[in-house]
This record gives C-alpha cells, sequence and structure tokens, in this order.
C-alpha cells in the first residue's frame, strides 16, 4: 500500500470510513463524506478541541480544501475527498504490552469519553482497547470516526466490546491472577462473556464484582439465541433519555477504581532497588555516570531496557529524553507508570521481555506490529540486565550484541557484570555454569565487532563495570 | 396508577427479557442495558409514587391534628 512516499498504516484497514496514512513524518487520516460532514459538525460545536484540551482525544485538525497541504495530500491521494491532521504518537503500544493500571487508565478514559460525549448529544460506536494509546503516561484516544451520533442514548451498543476489551482483563487480573498479556495475547479482541463466566465458574461469578457483569449478562446473553430481529428493531428505535446508560457506567466506572484502589503490588523485583547488592557509593556511581553521559549526549529518545522500577528511566527524562522503560516483571512496570503518572515524567513503561518481546498479530501478522519493528531509540540503557539475558533466557552474548545494535540508532551504555557477582551466582542457582568463558575482555571483543568503545567506568566495591559504545 | 406501574414492567422488563434476541455476542450486554433501563425506570416510578404516598400520608395525618 505504499503510494509514492505516502504509507498507509495497515492497524486501520478494517474501518469502512477511511484509514490512517503516513506523510513527511505526519499523521492523517482519510474520511468519507458521511464522516466528515460529522467531524465538522464537532469542530464547529467545539467539541473536537475542547475533548483534545481536556486529554480525552488526540489533537485533530480537519485540512481545509483551502489549505495548500490539501491540493499536496490529494496529489498523493486522488481518489481521497477528506483529510483530518492527528498529532504524532511517540510510540504505538497495545494492551499487552499495558500494566493492570495502565489497562485500567485506558478504561477509565474510556468511559469517561463516553459520558462527556453522551452529555453532549454523542456516543462512541465501538470501544476497542487498541483506539486508546499512551502519550507517555497518559492515556489518549485516537480514533476519531468511532464517534457517532446514537440512535439510542439509554443504551451503549458497545458495552459488550468495553467488557471483552477493558473489564473482563481487570476482573481476571484482580479476582483470578490471569495476567492482561496472556488474556490479549490468546485472544486479541478479548474473551467472550461465555468464556469468563466458565473461568469464573456459576458460584465465582455470583461475587458482587461480577453478579451484573457476568453471571447476569451470560445468562442474558445464553436466553437469547432463539430470536433474532426483535433486538436489531428495538436498537433501531430512538431513544433520548441518557439516565440509564450514565447509571450504568458510572457503577462501572466506581467499579474499575475500586479495584485499582485495591490492588497492592507484589513482584519479585520490585523491591529490587533495596535488595541489590550495590553499596550506596557504588549506586551513587552509577547514577553520576549516566547523568554525565545524559549531559554530554542529550538523546531525544532512550530505551531502558530491564528498567525495573526506572530510577534510569527518570534521569533521563528529567535530562529531557523521550523514555520507553521496558521490563519484564509487571509489577516492576506498573509501579513505575504509577510513578511517572503522578510526575508527569515523559516515560512510556511497557510490560515487554525483551527476551520474548511482542509478536506480529491481527490479519496477515501486519495490522499490530512486532515490538522490535516499532521501537527504535537514539539510546539503549542496559543497566543490570545482560546477567539476566545470558542466564535466565539463555541468549548469547554475540545475540545479545546484535539485538541492541538494531534497536539503537547511536549509542548502547551497558552494565557488565563479572561471573563472579553474587547475583550473577544467585541466576544461576541449581542451573550449570556454562559461562566460564564470558570475560570482560569477550564482552568488549563482540562488542567491538558492531561497536567502538566510548567510555567505561569500574563501580567501586563491586565486580561490575559500565560502558559506553557507539554503534559502528 | 397499578395499570400504569405494571406496564412499565411488562414493557421495560419482561418483553427485553423475553422478546429482545440477537445470537451476536454483544445480546447480552444490550439486554443487561434493558434491564437497568427498566429497573432504573421503576425506581424512578416508585420514588414518585413513595413521595406521592409520604405526601398524601402526611396530609392525612396533618388533617387529623
Amino acid at each position: 500500500m505504499h503510494q509514492n512516499n505516502v504509507r498507509c498504516e495497515f492497524g486501520s484497514f478494517r474501518d469502512p470510513s477511511g484509514y490512517v496514512f503516513f506523510f513527511q513524518d505526519s499523521i492523517y487520516r482519510t474520511l468519507d463524506s458521511a464522516s466528515f460532514s460529522l467531524v465538522q459538525q464537532l469542530e464547529r460545536e467545539g467539541i473536537l478541541g475542547d475533548l483534545a484540551t481536556q486529554g480525552y482525544l488526540i489533537p485533530t485538525k480537519v485540512i481545509s480544501q483551502a489549505n495548500p497541504l490539501y491540493r499536496t495530500l490529494k496529489e498523493h491521494l486522488p481518489h481521497e475527498q477528506h483529510f483530518l491532521h492527528h498529532e504524532k504518537i511517540p510510540l504505538i503500544s497495545y494492551p499487552y504490552e499495558w500494566s493492570f493500571s495502565m489497562l485500567d487508565d485506558a478504561a477509565k478514559l474510556q468511559l469517561e469519553l463516553q459520558l462527556t460525549l453522551l452529555e453532549k448529544g454523542y456516543s462512541l460506536k465501538d470501544a476497542s482497547a487498541f483506539n486508546v494509546q499512551f502519550i507517555h503516561c497518559r492515556p489518549v484516544f485516537i480514533d476519531i470516526p468511532s464517534i457517532e451520533k446514537p440512535r439510542r442514548k439509554d443504551v451503549w451498543i458497545a458495552y459488550g466490546q468495553f467488557c471483552q476489551m477493558y473489564l473482563f482483563p481487570l476482573l481476571l487480573k484482580r479476582y483470578r491472577n490471569i495476567s492482561t498479556k496472556g488474556y490479549f495475547l490468546n485472544s486479541i479482541n478479548g474473551l467472550s462473556v461465555e468464556e469468563v463466566y466458565h473461568i469464573f465458574g456459576t458460584w465465582g461469578s455470583l461475587k458482587p464484582a461480577l453478579l451484573i457483569d457476568v453471571f447476569l449478562q451470560y445468562h442474558f446473553q445464553k436466553s437469547s439465541s432463539h430470536k433474532t430481529s426483535a433486538l436489531k428493531q428495538k436498537l433501531s428505535q430512538e431513544e433520548s433519555s441518557t439516565t440509564s446508560q450514565v447509571i450504568n457506567l458510572t457503577r462501572v466506572l466506581k467499579k474499575i477504581e475500586k479495584m485499582s484502589s485495591e490492588r497492592k503490588p507484589t513482584g519479585h523485583w520490585i523491591d529490587y532497588i533495596n535488595k541489590n547488592t550495590y553499596s550506596t557509593e557504588a549506586e551513587t556511581e552509577k547514577v553520576n555516570y549516566i547523568k554525565e553521559f545524559l549531559i554530554k549526549y542529550s538523546p531525544h529518545t532512550v530505551l531502558d531496557l530491564g528498567c525495573n522500577t526506572g530510577r534510569y528511566s527518570l534521569l533521563a527524562s528529567e535530562a529531557g529524553a523521550k523514555v520507553i522503560a521496558v521490563d519484564s516483571d509487571h509489577d516492576s512496570v506498573d509501579l513505575l507508570y504509577q510513578h511517572t503518572k503522578r510526575e508527569q515524567a515523559s516515560v512510556l513503561p511497557l510490560w515487554v521481555d525483551i527476551a520474548n518481546p511482542s509478536p506480529a498479530l491481527g490479519f496477515r501478522n501486519q495490522e499490530r506490529k512486532s515490538f522490535m519493528e516499532r521501537v527504535k531509540c537514539d539510546v539503549i540503557f542496559a543497566l543490570a540486565l545482560i546477567h539476566h539475558l545470558l542466564i535466565t533466557s539463555r541468549i548469547p552474548l554475540e545475540a545479545i550484541c546484535e539485538l541492541f545494535y538494531d534497536l539503537t540508532t547511536s549509542y548502547v551504555v551497558v552494565e557488565f557484570i563479572e561471573r563472579e557477582d553474587e547475583m550473577f551466582q544467585t541466576l544461576l542457582a541449581l542451573r550449570e555454569d556454562i559461562y566460564g568463558h564470558i570475560t570482560q575482555d569477550l564482552f568488549l571483543a563482540t562488542f567491538g565487532r558492531k561497536f567502538d568503545l566510548i567510555s567505561q567506568y569500574n563501580l567501586s566495591t563491586t565486580k561490575r563495570t559500565l560502558f559506553t559504545f557507539k554503534k559502528k | 396508577m397499578i395499570e400504569s406501574y405494571s406496564h412499565i414492567i411488562k414493557e421495560g422488563l419482561f418483553n427485553n427479557f423475553f422478546i429482545f434476541a440477537y445470537i451476536d455476542p454483544g445480546s447480552g450486554s444490550i439486554l443487561l442495558q434493558f434491564l437497568i433501563a427498566s429497573v432504573v425506570g421503576a425506581a424512578f416510578y416508585f420514588r414518585r409514587f413513595i413521595t406521592t404516598l409520604i405526601h398524601s400520608i402526611r396530609n392525612k395525618l396533618f388533617r387529623k391534628h
């Protein structure tokens, strides 16, 4: 779907009203006439601008025919009539990369947006979690053509989808400790109410938090399998009262808020900063080394691999970088998200195991891109990470070097840990010690094939050394 | 008044439950919302009914004294 220097975003191909495309490093959307007149109406009424200012919607501008840009776009896409310009999202992320609190906040955004639109006489026609993206730690709704003038305002047509994409994974995590990552990777559009009911069981789904949305919904679903047209007919009738929808969505919003306030992170690595093997002196040296690096090279983007609770991500954010912080430990990412949200830091925490990053998914494996395809940063931090990749994930040193080479455009800051280090030995546990050959010399020789060594620093009282490399 | 109340229940709750149906995965969620709409409607009706009842009792008691 390449046309000159216009590149279409495959993720939007299902939408019959238009598609998203990239042109000269900006993001645009085409629209058919019906959707465009609705968007124009939203703009005239000031709704588009207000919702963007309030942080609900991605800032969007209608490109009028008087705008010279319109003519340029029309030259590239002569069959299209209407164009919108969207603010660019720094990194597209997916629900299977979000922590519990992130999915919870995305759900709140979706409900609050629906309630706000309802007040103004509009509604969302779908509730896919893929329509929400994170700009650092702030969720935002990106799919403008999802807004419609509803016929009925007492029910939300997308409520079933909302349950599948948000409520069910949150409830399953909260009450069954089923991972949201597994939930979405297992079924990209979420599980049906039948599947969720059977996971909880009859008695389980009678729990007050599940009674209405799982137990009742399941039984309604089951009892409605023999007649089809009447519900459709009922849905096509007009109803102007919003009261029952407002009451229902407010109930769900309270439930979601309660779930997030009750949750306590318990992951193994969240206390790493307190439990690690560094002395205070070594820790200060490490912080200073990173600070100096950030001052010297002032990178625009940083990818912090194995970020833990994000100490170095936050340093990079303070230095003005846009940071993507990834870790395979859910609760570390969740804590970092809550922290960055409070501090309004420019960090996007993602729950990604770099040894097994998110695959490409969806139709023709093109709808949702793989993590490796989406991410590229000026700098990579790989602090206290290599021994995890070597031992836990059994990835050879050369492959680790190639991974970093693919992910960075310029620099990589790596912490090398000798075999004698306490954490190295702890990770080894009952595993066979096949790492006798892994020395600092071998490490330097391996990385030397792809990178130039810029600087190095031995952390005092430890068996650890920090290295900065530049891509060849 | 009683007739009107039974109308709400019949139209709003039982009709929705037994007549309107769809095999689509969203049908349960739509029926659930119709149930909520019916309950809300009935609650509003009851509120008016109870308020009227309280007023009439108060009026009666007031008149007695």
